[in-house]
């Protein structure tokens, strides 16, 4: 019963849009955070939802995707809090959010492969809508958005027909023992998330589109979540398949290293978070890659431990990624060097800053424990008795680790620029509500951290196919129990953490210091070789250094025009993208030319409209 | 291949220990002229007054050799304050307000293993926020003005500020002198000062030696 | 070769100074404006550019990092420099040399630069000398070569030192700084000064200066400096900073940064007092702050052998050539020649005009340090010898 209303409450949210945007918005705050409520308590094993089918429509909540549930609830809970704060009058906006996040929670909670790919597909219509409503949009973002989006789909398509033929059943949750199948399978979720060389499905209508920031939320936070629901449903169910994992490592591992390269020179600043998602994808697909080698390998125990590695990391990306964007509505223009806007209060900014931290991958936060776990993994990997799997351990790790590390600047020039003090103190104002909610439950990640890693373990323990339940909490050294978090070896254990206590260390240095600094401090002006403060670096150079390094990665181009210069880098894999689109292009517009001569943007929303209603006609 | 530090431990110490001893050499005509006899002599900078040569305007020309030679001797400066705070560590930022550059690489000498300051604590710095003294150099130039003004409130307190050589002090022989608008500590005469002076006059202000 | 290398403007006309040449030429304004020194010979160096977050960055006037004061917009979208504005007048003294008797005058440029003092006040008594028609004797001539290539290899010395610094190289650099300071206590007891003020005067020296011991020191120097140079050009570390830093490839700029580029040019050629020499200039092809550091780190081995021969050798007396025209005399200071228009008359100067070394190779430095990252900065100011007191403004 509870299910069905779980499965309803968001498509009501749609006839309320259209009378009151406030109202829907206040509504979608209530179902998201009764969502969130529900899965936390279904992970504890207090209650348990199981699934509900009527012929083909199948919908359930049990397994994987009540965690993923609680992720994406509260991503949705955010981009609520956004809207209602930041943009509470606009209906058709409203309609447009309230459609996707239908969507995604219905793909969620579907039972069977049609199910989920039909929705799978009413998520990308909506999408596509959500970021081409507006008439002002520039026609080629959606267009993109959409044709990778169909590509994802096709893929799905092709692989779930696979599924069917390989396992007799439609229902999610079968054995498929084909891995021919099942890399399809995978690979139309990664389309989605955004791998390497096709990171332009992320960034392109982000930045691109002007979508607005309840869609790039969506698109970064949920999506890519939803995405890596997908794949880690597929691989824990299905037979593992060593070599498969080893594809997943190496591709995650480019996609994190190219992204978090192309993420520091971004200047825009909603691309910047959105190559961020791509780095983070990748890491993702590190963890479902581990996860297949460990399942072959039959280690309970650390396939236990890369699914608590999946979660955490997940969790932490999506709500820190979602405040980030949430941070980055603070200007309506969206050139960094160039930014105008802050009034930020305190308490907005140390939200803000938080999530800017998590997303560097700095431990105690939460982005930290899930880098934490995702090297600990690859490191623990690495001394495996297998040459080939440690091999590929190591250099993942490697990348891993140069990504993460490249993280760091690129959220330090993040929050340095775009908190830096301008006029307009509205729209600051604005998001500052936002901020402290979604800073308050990052910060949750920490200080809960054991009850986060307690909660994920245990539930992790009564999932099918993982084979026994194994809580990563331990003390050691005057740690009491449950705050020291640990990475298990044969004997013993391999690595611990503690994020309480290193936010308590922080915490009361940071008080002692300033108690005893109060007062004391001088203020005098900057000596700028003894002229007045003259001009300020801007974005742009702050990361020009690695853009000289790197020239080779971005094409960097330094273009002259008398005494105007100007230098430009370029995202090598677009490039060879666009190439080949022009080459298809001119055989295709002749083509065209013969058959039809409409707007070419209609006619593609006109094709996949029909293609969705086929899909329920058949169905039904 | 060389090995320097190897290389720089044969050559052994080279550094003086002044101010605890004597100074083993001095630029002669940096020094103070003293009279030897009574004829009178044409200064171009009009230092010789009845008292003496004024440290103030002399600049160490030597066109006076018919009736003055050098004193030889090292206190060719003036202290109008002492700062014993800085006893410990005493850091150093120069501004060049319109020299010819001798002052610059002369005050910067005292750094060398020669003379070696750093043994007695006294350190150049590259901001004037973390100086304890300031050594203002030069003539008078219209535009630096605003940036000594700058320098001095931009400096942390206790310092000391000090007018170095001939020119911030009388103008030298073709400008205009500082006084008028910098409230000094300590002035070194010469043109430029001999490091020994430089030496003995800082280890002075800064109240270690009496 | 007789390209511009200076030009001033009297009593309405304008006259441009040769390479080469003492004779001045009187030129149009037109074709003045069309020169590429026209503005560095005016002391103005923008070069500022702009464009998709370019931005100024200052350096300057007063830091610790420079020597002197001076201030430096460099226009950059981080890291890379595209260009440079220099600006020199914070330190603008305005001296003023014309209206005063000789004596005076020559004090007055002893503090002109007083880091080259020697050459500078060398090249206007002897350009007074000359006016004057007035004969020197032999001693006087070889006592003034000699401190002028002690001069030389005092201020290379220095050169190699901060280049050094810039580099990390902190033992040879202190090392460095130590045999500078071992010759110049030797010149201050010899000649009673360490920046040779009060030396030189009209028609010869006004004090008795004994050569001898400063040889005999310059030797022991010099060979200690090439034990550092041997080491310097073999630690890759120190190279690879300064290679391909800095590039030059005008004409236009003075000195040793102008023998970089391969081009045989040097002020001795034409000197007088170095005619008995046989002189050979340095060069070097690189055009870049390793080509500037060798050709002046062998011209301090050059100098010494100058000192040596003018110790021992016998010089011819120097007769000034009579002339009523207004010609150029020059002299090739330690950073290049610096050239010099002069008029006397009743006992005082009634005209001067200046054209030092810095002013030209203040404009090769903003043009070769173009594309370089600000690391760069110290590697290539150091190489050429800077000196911003002796950036115009003297009359």
């Amino acid at each position: 019963m509870i299910l069905i209303l779980l499965f309803i409450l968001p498509f009501l949210s749609l006839p309320i849009a259209l009378f009151s945007s406030r109202m829907s918005y206040c509504f979608g705050i209530f179902f998201s955070s009764l969502n969130s409520i529900l899965s936390v308590i279904l992970m504890l094993g207090y209650a348990s939802a199981g699934s509900f089918a009527i012929g083909n429509f199948s919908i359930m909540l049990k397994g994987l995707n009540v965690t993923f549930l609680l992720i994406i609830s509260v991503v949705e809970l955010l981009v609520y809090i956004f809207s209602l704060f930041y943009m509470p009058e606009d209906k058709k906006l409203a309609f447009f959010v309230g459609l996707t996040i239908a969507s995604i929670n219905s793909v969620l909670l579907s039972g069977n492969v049609i199910l989920f790919l039909m929705f799978w597909e009413s998520m990308t219509i909506s999408g596509y809508l959500l970021i081409g409503f507006k008439d002002e949009t520039k026609s080629y973002p959606p267009f993109v958005f959409i044709s990778f989006g169909e590509l994802s789909t096709i893929f799905l398509m092709v692989g779930f027909a696979g599924y069917y033929v390989s396992t007799g059943t439609l229902a999610l949750g079968a054995s498929l023992n084909n891995p021919y199948i099942l890399m399809i399978i995978i690979l139309g979720f990664a389309f989605k998330m955004g791998i390497v060389p096709l990171q332009m499905v992320e960034w392109l209508p982000i930045a691109h589109g002007n979508s607005p920031t309840p869609g790039s939320i969506l698109f970064s936070a949920a999506m890519t979540t939803l995405a890596l629901y997908g794949i880690v449903e597929f691989i824990l169910t299905s037979v593992p398949y060593f070599v498969l994992g080893l594809i997943l490592m190496i591709i995650g591992a480019f996609s994190l290293l190219f992204g978090s390269i192309f993420a520091l020179s971004s200047e825009n600043s909603k691309m910047l978070p959105a190559y961020s998602t791509v780095e983070n994808s990748g890491a993702m697909i590190i963890l479902a890659g581990l996860l297949s080698i460990w399942r072959e390998m039959n280690d309970p125990i650390m396939v236990a431990f890369v699914m608590l590695g999946i979660f955490v990391y997940a969790t932490a990306h999506a709500w820190a990624k979602s405040s980030i964007f949430i941070l980055s509505s603070i200007s309506d223009n969206n050139n960094l060097p160039t930014m105008r806007g802050s009034g930020l209060t305190p308490f907005g900014r140390v939200g803000a800053a938080i999530s800017a931290i998590s997303l560097m991958g700095l431990v105690p936060l939460g982005g930290g424990i899930g880098e934490w776990l995702l090297l600990e993994s690859l490191f623990i990997s690495s001394v495996s008795s297998n040459l080939v799997f440690a091999v590929v351990a190591i250099v993942s790790g490697a990348m891993a680790a140069l990504g993460a590390g490249i993280a760091i600047p690129t959220f330090t020039k993040y929050f340095g620029f775009i908190t830096k003090k301008h006029g307009n103190p509205e729209s600051g104002h604005r998001i500052s509500t936002p901020m402290k909610v979604s800073g308050a439950i990052m910060l949750s990640l920490t200080v809960l951290a054991p009850a986060y890693v307690y909660m994920y373990s245990y539930f992790i323990g009564t999932l099918k196919n993982v084979g026994g339940r194994t809580i990563f909490l331990s003390n050691l050294k005057g740690i009491i129990y449950p705050f020291l978090l640990y990475s298990p070896q044969k004997q013993g254990f391999f690595g611990l953490l503690s994020p309480p206590f290193d936010i308590l260390f922080i915490v009361v240095a940071a008080a002692i210091l300033s108690l005893l600094a109060k007062g004391k401090e001088r203020k005098i002006t900057v000596w700028n070789g003894g002229l007045g403060q003259t001009e300020e670096v801007n974005s742009f150079a702050y990361a020009n250094t690695l853009r000289i390094i790197l020239k080779k990665v971005y094409l960097s181009k330094e273009e002259r025009e008398g005494t105007r210069y100007q230098e430009r880098t370029f995202d090598i894999f677009w490039i060879i993208i666009i190439d080949l689109a022009k080459l298809y292009s001119r055989f295709s517009g002749k083509f065209g030319r013969f058959f039809m001569n409409g707007n070419i943007n209609r006619y593609v929303q006109y094709i996949i409209i029909a293609l969705f209603i086929v899909l329920v006609m058949v169905i039904l | 291949m060389r090995i320097w530090p190897l290389d720089s431990l044969k050559k052994g110490i080279i550094t003086t220990k002044f101010p605890k001893k004597e100074n083993e050499t001095i630029s002669p005509w940096s020094t103070l002229p003293k009279r030897k006899n009574d004829e009178d002599v044409f200064c171009p900078a009009d230092a010789i007054g009845t008292e003496g040569v004024d440290l103030k305007k002399c600049i160490s020309c030597g066109l006076c050799d018919s009736s003055f030679e050098p004193s030889l001797k090292t206190d060719n400066y003036s202290m109008i304050r002492k700062e014993p705070a800085l006893k410990k560590s005493f850091k150093i930022f120069a501004i060049d307000s319109g020299t010819c550059g001798s002052c610059n690489t002369e005050l910067h000498s005292i750094n060398n293993p020669y003379y070696d300051a750093s043994r007695l604590g006294i350190f150049f710095t590259n901001t004037p926020k973390q100086a304890d003294a300031l050594a203002i150099m030069g003539v008078y130039s219209e535009k630096m003005v605003p940036v000594i003004k700058e320098a001095i409130s931009a400096m942390s307190r206790p310092a000391v500020i000090i007018l170095f050589g001939a020119c911030p002090l009388s103008g030298n022989i073709f400008g205009k002198s500082l006084e008028s608008i910098i409230e000094p500590d300590l002035v070194i005469g010469g043109c430029p000062p001999d490091p020994f002076v430089i030496i003995e006059a800082l280890e002075k202000v800064r109240g270690r030696k009496q | 070769m007789n390209n511009i290398t200076g030009f001033f403007e009297k009593d309405g006309k304008f006259y441009a100074i040769k390479d080469g040449t003492e004779i001045i030429e009187e030129i149009s304004l037109s074709e003045l404006e069309s020169l590429r020194i026209y503005n560095p010979v005016r002391g103005v160096y923008n070069h500022g550019v702009s464009g998709e977050n370019v931005f100024p960055f200052n350096y300057g006037p007063s830091t610790g990092g420079m020597i002197e004061t001076v201030d430096f917009k460099i226009y950059t979208y981080g890291e890379r420099i595209l260009s440079l504005d220099i600006i020199t007048d914070f330190k603008n003294r305005n001296m003023k040399i014309t209206g005063h008797p000789y004596q005076e005058a020559i004090l007055i440029m002893e503090r002109f630069n007083g880091f080259h003092s020697f050459s500078y006040s060398t090249l206007l008594s002897r350009e007074i000398e000359q006016k004057l028609s007035m004969q020197v004797d032999r001693e006087t001539v070889k006592t003034r070569v000699i401190l002028l290539e002690i001069e030389r290899i005092i201020s290379h010395i220095f050169k190699t030192a901060r280049l050094c610094e810039a580099a990390s190289q902190n033992i040879a650099s202190y090392w460095l700084l130590a045999l500078r300071e071992r010759l110049m206590r030797t010149v201050a007891q010899e000649t009673g000064h360490r920046y040779m003020f009060g030396i030189n005067t009209v028609g010869g020296l006004r004090r008795k200066i004994d050569c001898n011991k400063i040889v005999e020191v310059a030797g022991k120097v010099v060979s200690e400096y090439k034990a550092i140079i041997d080491g310097l050009t073999v630690s890759r570390i120190f190279i690879d900073r300064i290679e391909n830093t800095c590039k030059v490839d005008g004409q236009f700029q003075r000195g040793p940064a102008l023998r970089a580029t391969g081009t045989q040019y040097d002020y001795r050629q034409f000197d007088p007092y170095y005619s008995s020499m046989d002189f050979k200039p340095v060069s070097e092809t690189g055009g870049d702050s390793l080509s500037r550091f060798l050709v002046f780190s062998s011209e301090v081995f050059q100098s010494l052998e100058i000192i040596q021969k003018a110790s021992k050798g016998v010089f011819g007396e120097y007769k000034a050539i009579d002339s009523n025209q207004m010609r150029s005399g020059g002299i090739e200071t330690p950073s290049g020649d610096a050239r010099i228009a002069l008029e006397i008359g009743d006992g005082e100067i009634t005209f001067l005009y200046l054209r030092t070394p810095s002013m030209l190779n203040m404009e090769a430095y903003a043009e070769g340090i173009r594309g370089n990252v600000k690391t760069d900065i110290p590697f290539a100011y150091e190489s050429f010898g800077l000196w911003i007191c002796e950036m115009g403004c003297i009359k």
